[in-house]
C-alpha cells in the first residue's frame, strides 16, 4: 500500500525536511557524568535536580554576592507590589528555557532555574525534565518552592516566563501556584535605568556593559537552544545540554547580580567598586521623584551635581527636579540656587519660577520683572509649536504688565511717604 | 399575468406596471415570476423563557414569535444542535441570541462563542447582542458582550478574556488566536454551553474543510476542559443545509426551514438585454442595461441595491448611473470590501434612512448586514450561485410590502441558460454545499495545530477520522520530527507555531509575488497569484490585466517566486497553449450507459504550459505563436469522466457529425509535401530552424477538416513548412472544434451549478482519443484542488442531470453555430461546431 508520505509527496506537499537520525552512538555519555545532579521524585513521578552552591563573597563580575540581597529599594519603585509580603527572605530568581519563543500551548519550559540565597551563600537549582512526561512532577516541586516564598525575580517574566508556565500547570490541569507572589521584573527598571545610555538592554547586553561578565565559553546561545534539546530528545546524547544549563545558570546568577547592582546603587552603596556611571544615578533619582521619594531623589541628585564627570546635558533637568523638591519643602534658598543655575542653560520654567518665587515670596518685583523678562526671551527664541509659543507669551505678558503695575504703584507709594 | 398587491400607489408597483407596458422594457423580460403575500405565522413565547427576556422582547417591540423561531428555540431546549435556513430577513439571530440570554440569565457564568465571516457581520451583531445586554441588566459595568478579533486593541483583549460572555468572533481568529492559546480562555471555554456558527453555507469547498478541522481542534479542546455545547447554526437557502451542517460538525442535527415571517408580494424577472449581432451572439453591454434600469428606478423614487460581480464593476456602474442622472448624484453611492469602515456604516444608515436611492454594491453588503430592506434589488450578472442569487434577491422586501428582484443575464453560458430557467432560483435549489474535511493537505496542517493545542495519547480521536488513519498522520509527523513520541503521548516539539503558516482560505501556501518596478527601480507589490496559476497567467511575455491596468511580465523568477511586470500599452492580450497529459491510477466507480461509459476516480493531471498566444484585442485576430519553456506542474486530485463507446461514435460519423477522425490527406500528399518543403527551402517558416535529417511538417493553414474538397484544402497557399516544434504550436492554436470539445465547454460551465462551486474549483479536458481510456474519446471534469473536495464524486452522481441541463442550453441558444453563451465562440476557422455538440449530447442523454 502506498505510504502517507508518497501520497502527500504526490500531491504537492513540499517534503518535509526528514529529521537526521543520528547515528546510533555507542557509549553515550550519561546525563549525571556531564552535569552534576540526582533525580528527584514526587507524587507525580520524577525529575533531574541539578543544584549549585556559591559561597558568600562570591564574585560575578563586579558584584559580590555577600550579605542578604535587598529589595525594598525597589520594591518602592515597583507598581502593584503588596507591602505585606515583601520579606526578603522569601526572595527568589526565576528563567526558564523553552522549546520556543512565540508562546502559546505547545511551547514548553523543560528547564527552570531557581536562585535563592542560603545561610551559606547563593544557590541555583535546575530543574530538568528529560522528557515530557516528567513536566507534572517538575511542576509540583516548582509550585511547593514557590509556597515557601514571597517575591519572585525575572527578566521579563511578565511577559514571557510565567504565562508560559501559568498555561502548562493549565494543561496539567493543576493550580497555578504565583498568585501570591509579588514580581520584581527587572526589564522594566533596567529599560528606565538604562535607557539614556545603552541602545539595547537585554541581560546579556547589561552583563557586559554593566556587570562586566564576559561569558563563559561552554555556554551556548539563546537561539541554538530549542534545536538541542529536540536532539537530546531524540539520541539521547546529553553533551550539548550541559551548555543549555551553563547559559541557564549565568542568567540566574546576573539576574541577582543586576538586582544586588541596582539596590546598592539606589542607596549609594559600593559605588567606586562599580565605577559608577553617573547617569545611571541620575536615572534611578528620577525613578525615585517620579514615584514622590524626594529625599531618595535628592541624595542621588545631589551626589550628580557634586561631581564634574556628570554628562552637562542632564544637569538643567536635575537643577529643575531638586528644584521642585526643595519648593515642596520651602527651601526658598536652595531653590533658587538651583533655578538659577538651570536658568543659565535657557530653561524657561527655570526663569518662570524665579519670577514667581520673586513676585509672591520675595515681593521683589524687579527682580521678578527681570526674570519674566529673560522667560519671554528664551520662548521667543525658542523652537516650538506656534500656538504654544503664543500661549505662552501671552501669560508672561499678562504677569510683566501685573509686575509693571507693582513697581508703579510701589514707586508712588515711595513718592507719597 | 401579474398579481398585483393590494398596496397598487408603492413605487414598487408602479415601476413595474411601467415596464409592463413599455415595450422597449418589456420584450427583453424573458421571465416574471411571482411568491405570492404571506401572513406571518405567529407563536408564544414558550413557557421556560424568562419574564425578563419577554419584558425585553416587549419593549423592542416584539410581542411574540415567528413559528420558525419558537421551533429552533424548542429544538434548542431538548439539547439538540440545530440549522435554520429560513429565508433573508427572517429574524435568525433571534434563534441564538434567545437561548444564550435565557442561559446566561439563569447561569450567569455561562458563555457562548459567536462566528460570522465578515467583520462587518460581527458588529452588526454586536449591537443586537449589546441592545439586549442594557435591557437585560441595566446597571451593569462590566461588559458581557464583547467582539475577539484582529481590530481589538491589545489593551482591551484580557477584559475581553476576564469578563465576556458572549464572544463575538470569525474562524480566522479561533484558528490563529483562541485555540493555541487555549488555557487563557479557559473560564470561556470551561462554561461554554453554546456555539453559534453564522451564514454556514459560506463554508464550502476548501474554506469549509479548513472550517471543519477548526470545528474539530475546537470540540479536542472543550472536551479537554469537559465542556459540551450545543451549536446552533444558521445558513442562507441552499441544497444541502442539514448535510453541509452535520458535515461541519460530525454530529446530528435538526434541520429548521419552514418560514413563519410575513412575506409580501415579491417579483423575480430576469432581462435577458437585447442581441445587437446575432451572427456572433453579442448582446447589449450589461453595465448599460442595468444603468437604464436604475435610472428608471430612481425616477420612481424606488430604492434599490445593485449588486455587481467585481469592485470595478461597482464603480463603472456608479459611474454610468451618474452620467445618465446627474440630478440624483447625491443619491447614489457605492458599497464595497476596501471603503473605510466609518464610510460603510455612513451608508448603511443612509439606507436605513432612506436618504440614499441607489447602493452599486458587492457581495460585502450580500450577507446579513442590517440595512432594513429595500424595494429592489439588480443583480448585474448572474452571482454565480443559486445561492447568493437568493440572498441578493432577499436584500429587497420589507415585511408585507412589494418588492421586487431583476437578474441581468450577461453572455455567459450560465446566465443564458438561467434565463430561460427561472425555476432554478425560484424552485427548491438544487446545489449542494460539499466539503471534504479529511482531504489529507488540509488535515495534515490541521493534525499540526492541534498537537501544538494539547498532545495527542494513541487512541485519541480527532472528528471522525478513523483512529488508525490519525496515528498514520501522527507517526508520519514525528518522522518529520516535529513531533516527538514520548511518554504515550506525541508532544509537539518544534520551535514553529502551526496555526500562522496556515491559511483557511487554501490548501497551498506558494505564493508568487507580482511587482512592477518604477523609473528609480524600486519595487512595488501590486498582487499574488499562486505558483500554479503564475505558470500560466504571468508567464515571461503575458499581458496580465488588474485593477484596469494592462501589464507585461518581463519575468517569472519561480525561486524567488516573483514575477516582474511593467505597465504595458499593448493592443493585445496573450493565451496559454498548454499540454494537458492525464493518468487514472484507480477507478473508484464505474456505471455502463448505452453510448458511454462514466467513471470516478482518482487522477494525476500533468499539466505543462508549452507557449502561448497573442491575440489582437479588436478582432481576436492571432497575431504571433510562441513557444515557452515552464516546468510542468503534477496535480493528484478525483475526476469524472465519460468515455463515449464504439456506438456512439458510429453513430456521429453516420451522420457526419464526427470530426475527430485523423485525417486522410488524399493520395498525392507524399509529392505536395515535398514541393512545399522544397518551395520553403527545408526551413521551417516560423522560426527559420533548417531541416536536418527528418523532414519537416507540412501544415494546413486553415485546417484541413474544415474544408470539404482535399484538392482546395491542400492548394499551396494553405500550405506551409514548419518544424515540428512549431508545428504543435500551430496545430494546437487552431484545433478545430469537435462535437466533444463543444460538449465539454457547455458542461463545464454548467457544472459548477449543480455542485455549487466556485468555477474555479473545476476543471475540465476533452480528448478525441484519450491516452487514460484506450484512446477512445473522452471528456472529463475534475476537482483542482490537490486530493479535490467531492465535487467530482458528486457530478458522476449528477451525470445525466448534467448531460439534460446541456443539452437543453445549446438547444435553446439563439446563435447560428455557436457562441460564447453555449459551444464556446466561433473559431476563426468559422466552424463552431454547435449542430454536433447538440447531437452528441442528444445521443449521450437518450433523446435521440
Amino acid at each position: 500500500m502506498e505510504s502517507l508520505s508518497d501520497k502527500l509527496k504526490s500531491l504537492g506537499m513540499v517534503p518535509a525536511k526528514k529529521v537526521q537520525a543520528p547515528p546510533p552512538r555507542r557509549g553515550l555519555p550519561s546525563l549525571e557524568s556531564l552535569i552534576p545532579g540526582n533525580e528527584l521524585s514526587n507524587s507525580l513521578g520524577s525529575f533531574y535536580l541539578s543544584r549549585s552552591e556559591y559561597p558568600l563573597g562570591y564574585q560575578h563580575g563586579i558584584v559580590s554576592f555577600s550579605e542578604i540581597i535587598s529589595t525594598s529599594e525597589i520594591t518602592a519603585v515597583t507598581r502593584n507590589v503588596d507591602h505585606t509580603n515583601i520579606n526578603p527572605n522569601g526572595l527568589f530568581f526565576l528563567d526558564t528555557e523553552t522549546t520556543g519563543l512565540s508562546g502559546g500551548t505547545g511551547t514548553l519550559a523543560f528547564l527552570v532555574g531557581l536562585g535563592y540565597q542560603t545561610e551559606s551563600g547563593f544557590r541555583v537549582d535546575q530543574y530538568l525534565i528529560r522528557d515530557p512526561g516528567e513536566e507534572p512532577s517538575m511542576l509540583l516541586e516548582l509550585a511547593n518552592f514557590t509556597e515557601r516564598s514571597s517575591i519572585i525575580s525575572t527578566f521579563n517574566g511578565k511577559a514571557f516566563d510565567i504565562p508560559l508556565l501559568n498555561a502548562r500547570y493549565t494543561i496539567n490541569r493543576m493550580q497555578v501556584p504565583f498568585g501570591h507572589l509579588n514580581h520584581l521584573d527587572l526589564l522594566h527598571l533596567a529599560r528606565r535605568i538604562w535607557k539614556n545610555r545603552l541602545a539595547s538592554r537585554s541581560l546579556q547586553d547589561l552583563e557586559r556593559e554593566i556587570l562586566n561578565i564576559p561569558r563563559d565559553e561552554n555556554e551556548v546561545p539563546s537561539w541554538m537552544i530549542p534545536e538541542i534539546y529536540f536532539d537530546y530528545l531524540r539520541t539521547g546524547d546529553p553533551t550539548q545540554l550541559a551548555g543549555v544549563m551553563v547559559h541557564n545558570r549565568m542568567d540566574i546568577l546576573s539576574l541577582a547580580a543586576l538586582m544586588i547592582y541596582i539596590a546598592d546603587a539606589m542607596r549609594q552603596i559600593n559605588l567606586d567598586q562599580y565605577s559608577m556611571n553617573l547617569t545611571d544615578l541620575y536615572s534611578m533619582g528620577v525613578i525615585y521623584d517620579d514615584v514622590g521619594m524626594s529625599s531618595e531623589a535628592e541624595k542621588l541628585f545631589t551626589a550628580c551635581l557634586g561631581d564634574n564627570a556628570m554628562d552637562t546635558s542632564f544637569l538643567p533637568e536635575i537643577c529643575m527636579r531638586l528644584g521642585m523638591i526643595y519648593k515642596k519643602r520651602e527651601d526658598w534658598a536652595a531653590a533658587v540656587e538651583v533655578w538659577e543655575k538651570a536658568a543659565r542653560f535657557n530653561r524657561i520654567d527655570a526663569a518662570t519660577e524665579l519670577a514667581k518665587y520673586y513676585e509672591h515670596h520675595a515681593a521683589n518685583y524687579a527682580a521678578a520683572s527681570r526674570w519674566t523678562q529673560q522667560a519671554r526671551e528664551s520662548v521667543a527664541n525658542s523652537i516650538m509649536l506656534r500656538y504654544k509659543k503664543n500661549k505662552m507669551l501671552k501669560e508672561l505678558d499678562i504677569r510683566s504688565h501685573r509686575l509693571q503695575q507693582l513697581i508703579e504703584k510701589m514707586g508712588n507709594r515711595e513718592q507719597n511717604e | 399575468m401579474r398579481q398585483i398587491s393590494t398596496h397598487d400607489d408603492e413605487p414598487v408597483e408602479r415601476i413595474l406596471g411601467q415596464w409592463e407596458h413599455d415595450p422597449d422594457r418589456f420584450s427583453n423580460i424573458v421571465s416574471w415570476s411571482q411568491t405570492p403575500q404571506a401572513p406571518p405565522q405567529f407563536r408564544a413565547f414558550p413557557p421556560w423563557l424568562s419574564a425578563r427576556l419577554i419584558q425585553s422582547l416587549n419593549d423592542q417591540g416584539i410581542r411574540s414569535l415567528y413559528s420558525h423561531q419558537a421551533e429552533a428555540l424548542e429544538r434548542i431546549a431538548a439539547g439538540c444542535n440545530v440549522v435554520i435556513s429560513t429565508g433573508t430577513a427572517s429574524g435568525k439571530s433571534l434563534c441564538y441570541s434567545l437561548p444564550i440570554w435565557n442561559r446566561i440569565l439563569s447561569e450567569p457564568n455561562s458563555s457562548a462563542l459567536c462566528f460570522f465571516p465578515t467583520k462587518a457581520l460581527t458588529y452588526d451583531q454586536f449591537n443586537s447582542f449589546k441592545q439586549f445586554e442594557v435591557e437585560l441588566f441595566p446597571n451593569s459595568t462590566s461588559s458581557r458582550v464583547a467582539v475577539y478579533d484582529g481590530d481589538t486593541p491589545a489593551s482591551q483583549r484580557s477584559a475581553v478574556r476576564e469578563q465576556a460572555r458572549i464572544l463575538l468572533t470569525n474562524p480566522d481568529m479561533l484558528h490563529l488566536g483562541i485555540l493555541p492559546h487555549h488555557t487563557i480562555w479557559e473560564r470561556l471555554l470551561r462554561n461554554l454551553r453554546f456555539v453559534v456558527i453564522d451564514e454556514v453555507h459560506t463554508y464550502r469547498g476548501v474554506f469549509g474543510s479548513h472550517i471543519a478541522n477548526v470545528i474539530r481542534r475546537l470540540n479536542r479542546i472543550l472536551d479537554f476542559y469537559g465542556a459540551h455545547p450545543q451549536y446552533i447554526l444558521t445558513s442562507a437557502t441552499i441544497g444541502n443545509p442539514k448535510e453541509l451542517a452535520g458535515n461541519l460538525l460530525e454530529a446530528p442535527v435538526e434541520w429548521i426551514h419552514a418560514d413563519g415571517s410575513p412575506k409580501g408580494v415579491k417579483n423575480f424577472l430576469i432581462y435577458n438585454p437585447p442581441i445587437v449581432n446575432q451572427e456572433l451572439g453579442i448582446r447589449q453591454g450589461l453595465l448599460d442595461t442595468a444603468s437604464q434600469l436604475t435610472g428608471d428606478l430612481m425616477e420612481r423614487k424606488v430604492q434599490t441595491l445593485a449588486f455587481c460581480r467585481t469592485r470595478k464593476g461597482v464603480e463603472l456602474l456608479l459611474r454610468r448611473s451618474i452620467e445618465r442622472m446627474p440630478g440624483y448624484k447625491a443619491r447614489m453611492r457605492a458599497y464595497r470590501s476596501g471603503y473605510l469602515k466609518a464610510e460603510r456604516r455612513e451608508i448603511e444608515s443612509g439606507l436605513k434612512r432612506g436618504d440614499i436611492l441607489l447602493a452599486a454594491a458587492t457581495n460585502a453588503l450580500e450577507l446579513g448586514i442590517d440595512i432594513g430592506g429595500v424595494d429592489a434589488a439588480v443583480l448585474v450578472g448572474y452571482p454565480g450561485s443559486i445561492a447568493s442569487t437568493t440572498q441578493r434577491a432577499g436584500r429587497a422586501g420589507r415585511k408585507s410590502k412589494s418588492s421586487f428582484a431583476v437578474l441581468i443575464a450577461s453572455s455567459a453560458p450560465l446566465d443564458q441558460y438561467l434565463a430561460r430557467h427561472p425555476e432554478f432560483i425560484l424552485d427548491k435549489s438544487p446545489e449542494q454545499a460539499l466539503i471534504n474535511p479529511d482531504n489529507p493537505l488540509i488535515l495534515l496542517q490541521h493534525l499540526q495545530c492541534a498537537a501544538f493545542e494539547l498532545p495527542f495519547t494513541p487512541g485519541d480521536s480527532f472528528g471522525k477520522l478513523p483512529a488508525a488513519t490519525l496515528e498514520e498522520y501522527l507517526n508520519y509527523l514525528a518522522e518529520a520530527g516535529v513531533l516527538q513520541y514520548k511518554a504515550n503521548r506525541f508532544y509537539w516539539m518544534s520551535r514553529d507555531y502551526p496555526a500562522n503558516v496556515i491559511s483557511l482560505r487554501s490548501s497551498n501556501a506558494r505564493e508568487i509575488l507580482l511587482q512592477i518596478a518604477d523609473e528609480d527601480g524600486n519595487l512595488t507589490t501590486i498582487g499574488e497569484v499562486d505558483y500554479q496559476s503564475s505558470l500560466w497567467m504571468t508567464h515571461p511575455g503575458a499581458i496580465y490585466l488588474q485593477g484596469g491596468e494592462t501589464y507585461y511580465v518581463e519575468n517569472l523568477d519561480l525561486e524567488k517566486n516573483i514575477a516582474t511586470l511593467s505597465r504595458s500599452m499593448a493592443d493585445y492580450t496573450t493565451e496559454p497553449i498548454s499540454n494537458v497529459e492525464i493518468e487514472v491510477l484507480q477507478i473508484m466507480r464505474s456505471q455502463e450507459l448505452p453510448m458511454c461509459t462514466i467513471h470516478y476516480g482518482e487522477i494525476n493531471v500533468t499539466t505543462q504550459v508549452t507557449g502561448f498566444k497573442k491575440i489582437k484585442w479588436d478582432n481576436q485576430e492571432i497575431l504571433d505563436i510562441q513557444p515557452l519553456d515552464m516546468p510542468s506542474t503534477t496535480l493528484r486530485t478525483f475526476g469524472y469522466w465519460m468515455v463515449l463507446n464504439e456506438a456512439c461514435v458510429a453513430k456521429m460519423r453516420e451522420e457526419g457529425m464526427w470530426k475527430s477522425d485523423p485525417n486522410d490527406y488524399g493520395p498525392q500528399w507524399n509529392q505536395i509535401r515535398s514541393a512545399i518543403r522544397l518551395r520553403d527551402g527545408f526551413r521551417c517558416q516560423n522560426c527559420g530552424k533548417l531541416e536536418s535529417g527528418k523532414a519537416f511538417h507540412v501544415h494546413h493553414k486553415l485546417p484541413f477538416k474544415a474544408f470539404t474538397s482535399a484538392v482546395i484544402a491542400n492548394a499551396p497557399s494553405n500550405l506551409i513548412t514548419l518544424c515540428p516544434e512549431c508545428h504543435m504550436l500551430a496545430e494546437s492554436a487552431v484545433r478545430i472544434r469537435s462535437a466533444i470539445s463543444g460538449v465539454r465547454y457547455a458542461m463545464a460551465n454548467l457544472a459548477p451549478l449543480l455542485v455549487m462551486s466556485d468555477s474555479e474549483d473545476l476543471e475540465s479536458n476533452a480528448d478525441g482519443a484519450a491516452p487514460y481510456a484506450d484512446n477512445q474519446p473522452a471528456i472529463m471534469i475534475f476537482d483542482t484542488i490537490p486530493a479535490g473536495i467531492g465535487l467530482s464524486d458528486s457530478l458522476y452522481n449528477k451525470h445525466q442531470e448534467l448531460l439534460e441541463k446541456c443539452l437543453e442550453l445549446i438547444s435553446f441558444c439563439s446563435c447560428s453555430d455557436g457562441c460564447p453563451s453555449c459551444v464556446g465562440p466561433i473559431s476563426q476557422d468559422g466552424s463552431g461546431g454547435k449542430m454536433e455538440a447538440k447531437r452528441l449530447l442528444e445521443l449521450l442523454a437518450g433523446k435521440g
